[in-house]
């Protein structure tokens, strides 16, 4: 009987041990850990941990456990080549995830696009898939919305109002530049009438000269394209403006709870496009991503990332890359570059946090203006506008 | 300068063999640590030959970038033409731009330099047709020789590197161990006295700005080739920063200390990329001690405290 007893119990903890004996997949992370995009990449390292924890508990994919190799690049594209060929070359990644910034994605996208690597990248910048002179990008993936996605939304919601006549304060720096291009190449179709533009310094600590100027030209609406302070500032100077103000609108990587913080006052009333994360209370059950959203503030929040990265509009985006990966992986059916960077641009329907993608070989980033909401701030809290 | 050239060569030596020997991505590590090196060596031709603080490193180190990046797209088989036809333009640049500087005085000086670097920029972002704007530019023609091909890889790139190094080493010893070099250093010990004595100081150190400047605008080139896209932001005001405080370091006025710095310290620096948060708190601190080590050997003090 005894012996019986211990037969089964080896064959038994047999089995669990060659449940999860099967090799690692690896997966390259490339984030930007110190520097001055260390906090949106430290937290994007720590959504993509969470994610693979998640993936692993349901038995991986392929019967194989992920396994996460992340490098931080220092938020310089040097250092992001440089750890780039250090998972690839040396610890021999199936594919890659992030960077932070687009200069990073550019100096690393050359190389991958030579080595045959896929990377999804959680990077703004859409010059990563844009083709024609920034190169071919048939191994890169994008997972934010293209800029010209959330212009589209902007303009559509703007129409809807009856406000047509617009000004643009827009930094100097990609994104920036990014939005002003996808504004005047929109706007025309859009029946939106640009008044009036200007250039701002995204390290600058005052806009009330541009604000003023931009004023003058009497627009309906301000859409203002910059990121980090410089956005709550310019929303601090507009409100302070004289008289009637116009409608202010943010561009789409500014909704989250600092730009309310660093504005104050001035935040009241602004309009943006945001991911569904940021309404994620008030999502109607039939909205196809309510699921996948409330799985995922539930447990940013029990792994403590709320209580050090506050919610963003940005947050979900590495859990999104690993996502399409999980999925590219399975439509794969191996472990195989070539045969996964043929899955991911064949995707259908995978529903992440920041929308439901639908990649074409075409479209590396596959997400539409409904991934978007618009959103406004009141009462210091983001609320769907009407 | 014989000993000179031969503390020279043996840091070439070293390096070559560091490189026979380190595989693709440490090869890569080196080559970006030799840019570096390349560029310190530039600034000591202003700063160490002619005593000017100059903050335009990254400038003419964008410069020649931009332009060999647009020009080999344009004309890819025209490398033996591009290249000193860029050299020469950031020469002619620099000096040119060196003697209304140099009349704004020692103090000032370094900080018109400072925007020459904003100006570069923001020409870049200006001229968003050639340059790609902020976004920046994939390098699509990388340099050929003749019988040797393009310049492609790792390890051609290095070798480019070593010899940019050794020919710019060479040509600052010289310029140090000649006429000029000691006209130079009268103007860097004491301006005054050495127009008083006849020395034509806007001249003389427009030559030194000058190869500064056409030096710089080599690395620039490796770095383009090497790296395969530029944009404006790796050659804004961080990398000047970074060029001055290495050759701080190393020793303004010597020509193999600031390189061996370079690739000391940055190695080190690299190979504590994995500490996250802590990363910048240990690249401050290890650059601290080797500012307070530098300082210590210029002035002796260890010698003095231990007596």
């Amino acid at each position: 009987m005894l012996k019986k007893l211990v037969t089964i119990l080896a064959a038994a903890c047999l089995l669990a041990g060659n449940a999860f004996a099967a090799d690692p997949i690896l997966i390259g992370g490339i984030f930007a850990e110190s520097g001055p995009t260390a906090e949106i990449g430290t937290a994007t390292r720590l959504v993509a941990e969470m994610k693979l924890k998640e993936i692993n508990d349901k038995g991986g994919v392929l019967g194989r456990p992920l396994k996460l190799i992340a490098y931080d690049t220092q938020s310089t594209p040097e250092v992001a080549l440089r750890m780039t060929r250090q998972l690839v070359e040396s610890d021999k990644v199936l594919a890659l995830i992030g960077p932070t910034s687009t200069g990073e994605g550019m100096a690393v996208k050359k190389y991958t696009e030579e080595q045959k690597v896929p990377v999804i990248m959680t990077v703004g910048g859409d010059a990563i898939v844009a083709g024609g002179k920034y190169g071919p990008f048939e191994w890169t993936f994008k997972v934010p919305q293209r800029t010209n996605t959330a212009v589209e939304k902007i303009f559509d919601h703007l129409k809807g109002k009856g406000l047509t006549k617009v000004a643009v304060p827009s930094a100097k720096d990609p994104f920036g530049q990014d939005g002003l291009e996808a504004i005047k190449a929109l706007a025309a179709s859009k029946g939106i009438t640009l008044v009036a533009e200007e250039t701002i310094d995204s390290k600058g600590t005052d806009f009330s000269a541009e604000a003023f100027k931009l004023a003058m030209a009497k627009p309906q609406a301000v859409i203002v394209w910059t990121i980090g302070p410089a956005a709550a500032i310019a929303a601090k100077n507009f409100a302070a403006l004289p008289g009637d103000k116009p409608v202010l609108v943010q561009s789409h990587g500014i909704a989250g709870p600092n730009f309310v913080k660093l504005a104050g006052e001035g935040a009241e009333g602004v309009i943006m496009p945001a991911t569904k994360l940021m309404v994620a209370d008030t999502l109607p059950a039939a909205d196809p991503q309510k699921a996948v959203i409330d799985a995922f503030v539930k447990n940013y929040a029990a792994q403590g990332l709320q209580a050090k990265f506050p919610m963003n509009t940005h947050s979900g985006y590495a859990a999104d890359a690993l996502t399409l990966l999980e999925e590219g992986l399975k439509k794969a059916q191996k472990p195989d570059a070539a045969a996964l960077r043929a899955a991911l641009e064949n995707l259908k329907g995978v529903v992440g946090v920041s929308g439901v993608f639908n990649p074409t070989p075409q479209d590396h980033n596959g997400l539409a203006t409904d991934s978007l909401v618009m959103v406004q701030v009141k009462g210091g809290k983001f609320v769907e506008a009407k | 300068m014989r000993r000179e050239l031969q503390f020279l060569g043996l840091f070439l030596a070293c390096m070559a063999g560091l490189g026979a020997i380190l595989p693709g991505v440490h090869l890569l590590a080196l080559n970006q640590h030799l840019f570096l090196a390349l560029n310190v060596l530039a600034l000591n031709f202003c700063l160490g030959l002619g005593g000017q603080a100059s903050m335009a490193s990254g400038a003419f180190c964008g410069f020649g970038a931009y332009a060999a990046v647009i020009l080999l797209e344009r004309w890819p088989g025209g490398t033996l033409l591009i290249v000193p036809a860029v050299a020469l333009a950031a020469f002619l640049l620099a000096a040119m731009i060196s003697k209304p500087l140099e009349k704004l005085g020692e103090g000032f000086l370094a900080m018109a330099t400072l925007c020459l670097g904003l100006i570069f920029v923001n020409l870049v972002l200006s001229f968003t047709g050639f340059t790609g704007g902020s976004n920046g530019m994939m390098v699509q023609a990388a340099p050929s020789l003749p019988l040797l091909g393009p310049l492609k890889g790792d390890r051609a790139n290095f070798l480019a590197l070593l010899g940019l190094i050794g020919l710019s080493g060479y040509v600052f010893s010289a310029v140090r161990h000649s006429r000029l070099g000691r006209a130079l250093m009268a103007c860097k010990d004491d301006a005054l006295a050495a127009s008083s004595c006849g020395i034509d100081r806007l001249s003389a150190r427009a030559v030194s700005f000058g190869l500064g400047g056409a030096v710089s605008a080599m690395a620039g080139m490796m770095l383009a080739n090497s790296t395969g896209f530029i944009s404006p932001g790796q050659f804004d005001l961080g990398l000047s920063l970074k060029t001055l405080l290495f050759l701080v370091i190393g020793g303004p006025g010597r020509l193999v200390r600031p390189l061996a710095a370079v690739v000391v310290l940055e190695s080190l620096i690299a190979w504590f990329h994995s500490l996250g948060e802590a990363t910048i708190l240990v690249h401050g601190l290890i650059l601290a001690a080797a500012l307070i080590a530098g300082y210590w050997r210029e002035t002796g003090l260890p010698r003095l405290l231990l007596r």
